[in-house]
């Protein structure tokens, strides 16, 4: 159930009048704009304030607002970022290939959730999964293209497919 | 999935699984080697079940032509960096950061 119930609507407000100015000068200096500063700083407090728990337990309240504040900024850019550079990748094809407008917005939802799932990986390893699973190198170009041997090549596979595969299962358990 | 699932036995078919979607994604499997991956598959269902999550997750990376997600993949990662750099983040590390609160970030949906 929602934390505000009508005991605790003032300690509510009293916590959004403390902290709300600080979180949103914090995040506009972060990201260096206003508009994005207030509505991750208006999301955040939504946020904290959906959660079953009551403001009054949070011990660092700083701390903690700012690690959901930065959860969500990430999430916000991550997808505008993916969004931004898909709409780049898309003009390397002839026009009439276009998906449609749905189909982008199915696609730009699987690119999130890739995106969230390798960014776990190291350089190297996503490289090599990049090349094989979508261009479709062989190992000994991408052994040659990355300076590796064949066998870190078949290595880095499995890694990338093992974290991939625990990723998602971590995720359908929570 | 159903709580009937061990999730220990199902981690290690998944181990076993990405191994052998390195051998097999390397084009270059005898039949030899095809066939015991086929044996392996029929063995028990953890085996059948991480098989599907490879599918899938092949499934995703080829939904759309590959240069675009690879393309936009990387270059969704290098400006992620800079972000990260902006917000203070050196890299995400959740776990540590659950010590200074006693409500989780992911207790909050």
């Amino acid at each position: 159930m929602s934390a505000i119930s009508q005991n605790n609507t003032s300690k509510t407000a009293e916590f959004y009048i403390e902290h709300h100015g600080w979180l949103q000068r914090w995040l506009a200096h972060r990201l260096n704009c206003h508009v994005d500063a207030e509505d991750l700083a208006h999301d955040t407090f939504i946020r904290v304030m959906r959660s079953r728990h009551q403001t009054k337990d949070i011990r660092k309240p700083r701390q903690f607002l700012i690690t959901v504040a930065k959860g969500l900024s990430i999430d916000l850019y991550r997808r505008r970022t993916i969004e931004r550079q898909y709409l780049e990748a898309l003009k390397a094809l002839p026009e009439p290939q276009w998906p449609s407008e749905e189909a982008q917005a199915i696609t730009l939802e699987i690119l999130t959730e890739l995106d969230e799932m390798l960014s776990g990986l190291g350089s190297n390893v996503r490289e090599t999964f990049l090349l094989s699973q979508c261009e479709g190198l062989s190992y000994e170009q991408i052994a040659k293209t990355l300076n590796i041997s064949r066998r870190s090549v078949s290595n880095h596979m499995a890694k990338a497919m093992e974290h991939c595969c625990l990723f998602r299962l971590e995720k359908h358990l929570k | 999935m159903t709580s009937a699932i061990d999730h220990e036995a199902l981690k290690k078919a998944i181990h076993a699984a990405s191994k052998w979607y390195a051998i097999l994604q390397s084009q270059q499997a005898s039949k030899q080697t095809k066939q015991d991956w086929q044996l392996w598959l029929q063995q028990n269902k953890y085996h059948r079940l991480a098989w599907d999550q490879v599918q899938e997750i092949q499934g995703a990376m080829s939904a759309t032509p590959g240069t675009i997600t690879s393309t936009t993949l990387r270059n969704t990662a290098l400006s992620r960096r800079e972000l990260l750099r902006r917000l203070g983040v050196v890299f995400v590390a959740i776990p540590t950061a659950s010590i200074v609160w006693h409500i989780k970030p992911w207790q909050l949906d």
